[in-house]
């Protein structure tokens, strides 16, 4: 259940409430009280207190339709998706910053097109110990220096605890991956922030488990949270994963949080990224991910997937047309 | 490629800056700025804004340009529209000379490109060389393009000759001149700086909007930049026209117009002045007579004074007409490097260039422009910033030319006041040795 207090009730006075209640407190404007979803009745205590009650079905709360009915507006600088926007961003960028020269021209690709926002990782969780790690620190200054030279924003992704104040100060919106979306540390983390989060599936979660990972962001205090579909693990091997559309219809049907796809890492093979781009863009959604290398074939990790530089231009008017037939416009 | 489309743009100056700042996402820019001068009778254009090569042949080193010169006049004659320059280092094609200087810049020798963008303002009707939907495709794409204030440079440019250097280098120079090795001749020194970020886009249009030049030009070349406010035409070709326009001679523009008009006059007046170009117009009319119809060759104009954003200038005017056995790339070899830059007679002063100056010239005295339809008008490459992104190098090149009546002293002052808007643009310290 969801409580929304009166205005005149002090943070010292729902800071018992929330005690009483077992409760968690979000500060903002007004104070929120959240309970579990099994509580489905206010007390009288409860009623004196809350200007608002809303009681959900299961632990997907403030992530929910029952809570908030019309989808989450989330500003990215001069952009904005969800709300009552049609807009789609396109997010493109390679899987890892390599070099100052590998991420400057990407970036160039981006101003080209008028992609506003470039991606790409500097802690990478990888499979193996023994393969590339990404650049660091490193990484993140040279994404620094493209966004003051190109006017870009910055997309990237955080591996563990141990960076993630420096993720957070550099990038306009952190990723938090899919072999992260359990990671509690982090969660609670992106909480304290108010930065756009774009939070990654798990590949073998639910999408209880999934908007519950989301439920951690928003209640630690940042409303700002995306939701990004990559793939979930099936018994087919022919692709790297399946790519979860049904999930998202009941995303969009289910919860307040912007959806954006990754086609990339969904399918894991390139030649079936630019037919899956359009079929994500077909559904109505706030935005694609898709990866983008100068020389895929050289890459540090993930260079099977990665679009080159002339596939991507090809790519991109047909994402147009393709959220056009939706009534969505790319942004 | 045929696709043209015209569209009004709403706000000019706007459209401009966000142009720049989007074309210099990509490794090849050239962009030509008259700075309204247009109504000039040989003026060809307001703003053209090229942007990314289509292909990349035309870009040549030291060692092959014999070649390249017969592979730009092919694409020349074809009517293709190239832009592109020729570095002052060429004469070491041309002319059986060399420089041993260092080159902290690295532009090469030079290169041309047909552009994959072009853009093209008169007043605010924009030619953009593409579709209708392309078009507005593109315009939207650079509208959302913000100007966003990142470095602010502080560079502490340094002087590679002290002034001491300086003077008694020109006594050594009005030495020969005395001597009869030559007659006049253009003594350049560099002010660079290292370790400098520099925002490129952004100083060139301080530069611009300080200098208004007629003949001002931004070149980006992969990590190599050229920020120009240059106030003088090298060359240009129209149908079957050759004209030059040589500037030599320059005094500070006053505060007022009543006092400039005494400035203007004093400059008109000055025998070492007029001594300093009348020797630059008989270069340049010999220049000229290699490739013009025998008796073609004209002097328009002598010693006009016209007045610039800060300084005051003298400018002669020759046009000549092109020999029908003389192809356009020829009819620029035949005048390259221009007389201003150099002196006279030329191919002496280049050589005793080399052993005064103790940097190489690389792009600056060098030339940027187009060629179209067998037609091309080219700058002279002066009053620039040039900048390598890599190595974070600036270069400021200032020269004047010294003649039998050169007095050290004023000469380094004259080269201080070119100097000054680069400068004030790049908010310089500057370190002067004595």
């Amino acid at each position: 259940m969801i409580i929304h207090l009166k205005n005149n009730i002090s943070i010292t006075e729902a800071q018992s409430l929330a005690a009483k209640y077992q409760a968690v407190l979000i500060e903002g404007n007004p104070l929120v009280l959240v309970t579990t979803s099994k509580l489905k009745q206010a007390d009288e205590g409860l009623q004196l207190v809350a200007s608002d009650i809303f009681v959900t079905d299961t632990d997907i709360q403030l992530a929910g339709k029952q809570y908030i009915a019309t989808k989450r507006e989330i500003k990215l600088k001069d952009l904005s998706i969800g709300g009552s926007s049609a807009n789609s961003i396109v997010i493109t960028g390679p899987c890892s910053v390599e070099s100052e020269e590998q991420i400057e021209s990407a970036a160039q690709l981006c101003v080209e097109l008028g992609v506003r926002i470039l991606r790409a990782g500097c802690y990478k969780p990888r499979t193996s110990p023994y393969t590339f790690q990404g650049m660091g620190l490193e990484g993140l200054k040279l994404l620094d220096k493209m966004r003051s030279k190109y006017g870009l924003q910055i997309i990237t992704e955080v591996r563990d605890s141990t960076h993630i104040n420096e993720v957070i100060e550099y990038a306009d919106v952190i990723q938090i991956g899919a072999k992260s979306m359990y990671d509690h540390g982090i969660l609670r983390q992106c909480g304290k922030t108010t930065k756009p989060v774009l939070l990654k599936r798990g590949f073998g979660t639910t999408l209880q488990e999934f908007v519950q990972s989301a439920e951690f962001i928003l209640s630690g205090g940042n409303p700002n949270v995306i939701l990004c579909e990559r793939g979930i693990r099936t018994f087919e091997t022919k692709t790297r994963f399946t790519l979860d559309l049904c999930g998202v219809a009941w995303l969009k049907q289910n919860t307040n949080l912007p959806v954006i796809l990754d086609p990339s890492h969904a399918i894991g093979y390139s030649y079936g990224v630019p037919d899956l781009a359009r079929a994500c863009m077909a559904m109505g959604i706030d935005g694609v991910l898709i990866e983008s290398h100068p020389n895929p074939k050289v890459a540090k990790s993930d260079a099977e997937q990665q679009l080159n530089f002339d596939e991507f231009r090809a790519l991109y008017p047909t994402l147009k047309s393709a959220a056009a037939c939706a009534g969505h416009q790319v942004v | 490629m045929a696709d043209t489309t015209t569209v009004s743009i709403d706000n000019v100056e706007q459209f401009k800056q966000q142009a720049l700042v989007w074309a210099n996402a990509f490794n090849v820019v050239c962009l030509l700025d008259s700075n309204g001068y247009s109504n000039d009778r040989y003026s060809s254009c307001e703003w053209v804004l090229a942007v990314d090569e289509l292909s990349n042949d035309l870009t040549y080193g030291q060692e092959k340009s014999a070649q390249s010169f017969s592979e730009l006049n092919k694409q020349v004659i074809a009517g293709k529209h190239l832009f592109g320059f020729f570095t002052y280092d060429l004469k070491n094609e041309l002319e059986s000379l060399s420089s041993n200087h260092a080159d902290n810049i690295g532009f090469p020798a030079m290169y041309f490109f047909e552009p994959r963008f072009l853009f093209e303002l008169r007043g605010s009707k924009l030619t953009v060389n593409r579709n209708y939907p392309e078009t507005f495709e593109l315009i939207e794409v650079i509208s959302k393009c913000k100007p966003t204030d990142v470095y602010s440079a502080t560079a502490r440019l340094r002087c590679n000759v002290s002034k001491n250097e300086y003077v008694s280098k020109v006594q050594t120079i009005r030495q020969q001149i005395e001597e009869g090795d030559f007659y006049e001749l253009n003594y350049c020194i560099n002010f660079s700086a290292e370790n400098v970020e520099l925002n490129t886009w952004q100083t060139f249009l301080k530069l611009n909007e300080c200098a208004k030049a007629p003949f001002s030009c931004y070149v980006k070349w992969h990590d190599r930049y050229l920020m120009c406010a240059s106030p003088e035409r090298f060359l240009k070709k129209s149908g079957r026209t050759l004209i030059a326009q040589p500037i030599k001679g320059t005094n500070r523009k006053a505060g007022t117009k009543q006092l400039n008009e005494l400035q203007r006059e004093a400059l008109l007046n000055s025998n070492k002045e007029q001594a300093e170009n009348v020797m630059i117009v008989d270069l340049v009319r010999n220049d000229l007579s290699k490739s013009a119809i025998s008796g073609t060759v004209h002097v328009e104009e002598l010693f006009g004074i016209y007045t610039f954003e800060t300084v005051n200038q003298m400018i002669s005017t020759v046009s000549a007409q092109l020999s029908s056995d003389v192809e356009p790339v020829e009819a620029i070899k035949n005048a390259f490097p221009m007389g201003s830059m150099t002196g006279a007679p030329k191919v002496e002063v280049m050589k005793n260039i080399e052993h005064y100056e103790s940097f190489k010239r690389g792009l600056y005295s060098g030339s940027v422009g187009y060629f179209k339809n067998g037609d091309f008008d080219f700058n002279v490459v002066i009053r620039s910033i040039l900048y390598n992104q890599t190595t974070r190098t600036i270069n400021v090149p200032v020269g004047g030319a010294i003649t039998y009546d050169s007095v050290p002293v004023q000469e380094y002052e004259e080269v201080l006041l070119k100097a000054q808007a680069m400068f004030s643009v790049l908010g310089a310290e500057l370190l002067i040795n004595n």
